[in-house]
């Protein structure tokens, strides 16, 4: 189970998290994108965690759909549906199969790939998501989650971008990292990182 | 949903956009309405400048909104 104060650190890191890579987020978006996702992940975190009171007393599945309707207001761009998708599908789920993590996240990553019309393999967020939901369900740790979020952030660089804004550049995305799986990463980085 | 909401009239709304962004942002508010009115709501597959002008025309002389849709989308690349 998780008490509130594990709900306020777990805001709190995500928030402090995406605030300190906001500039990283920003200058890989402008090499293939169009450079608001630091700013716009930046402003949906904030206000996620100017909610903080109010989001962590509810119980969890009801703080993440919270937290996922607080991103769909608040981070604009595509990313704003998309993370607001992925909070607002593991909040059901867990609501559905209460303490199944692995299940409700797998769940939640297939609902980010419906609502964005991609899948793994075209350099999006979901080439971070899915490994992990596949490493989660096979018990691996938090620690060794975070290692391949990192190492699968550092994949999607060689890779050509078929979805998403970068996929108008063609071949020229190929040698830039994704900013949408960087901050994928970041964010399970911050999340697996209080339970390491 | 508010721009749904501004533009709303039984007969249906019809949306332009531009980028991913647009066309994600869309589709979730279509099915955060409830669902009459998430029938009467259409994602153009059309350019944006030229598309809303021609949809806006078309909507103008009291056309439903497949034939908006239908005019609108002539635009685009087969």
């Amino acid at each position: 189970m998780i008490s509130e104060a594990q709900l306020r650190a777990l805001i709190s890191a995500m928030a402090t998290t995406i605030a300190a890579h906001a500039d990283e987020l920003a200058a890989l978006d402008s090499a293939i994108g169009d450079g608001d996702h630091g700013a716009n992940m930046k402003r949906g975190f904030d206000a996620v965690a100017a909610d903080i009171d109010q989001i962590a007393a509810k119980p969890l599945p009801d703080a993440l759909k919270a937290i996922g309707t607080k991103l769909v207001m608040t981070v604009g761009g595509a990313s704003g549906p998309l993370y607001g998708t992925l909070f607002l599908a593991l909040g059901k789920e867990l609501a559905a199969t209460p303490g199944d993590y692995a299940g409700a996240f797998r769940k939640a990553v297939d609902a980010v790939a419906a609502r964005g019309k991609s899948e793994i393999g075209q350099k999006t967020m979901l080439d971070v998501l899915y490994p992990v939901a596949d490493a989660l369900r096979a018990g691996k740790e938090p620690s060794e989650l975070i290692a391949i979020a990192n190492a699968e952030v550092a994949a999607t660089g060689p890779r050509k971008a078929i979805r998403g804004r970068a996929s108008f550049l063609g071949d020229r995305s190929i040698g830039h990292i994704d900013p949408g799986a960087r901050s994928s990463a970041l964010i399970l980085q911050a999340v697996l990182g209080a339970f390491a | 949903m508010a721009a749904i909401d501004r533009a709303w009239s039984d007969r249906g709304v019809a949306i332009l956009v531009d980028l991913g962004g647009a066309e994600t942002n869309s589709e979730m508010a279509i099915e955060m309405l409830d669902g009459d009115r998430a029938g009467k709501v259409v994602v153009c597959n059309a350019p944006v400048v030229e598309g809303a002008v021609m949809a806006a025309t078309e909507a103008s002389g009291g056309a439903s909104l497949a034939e908006v849709r239908a005019t609108a989308e002539q635009l685009s690349p087969a």
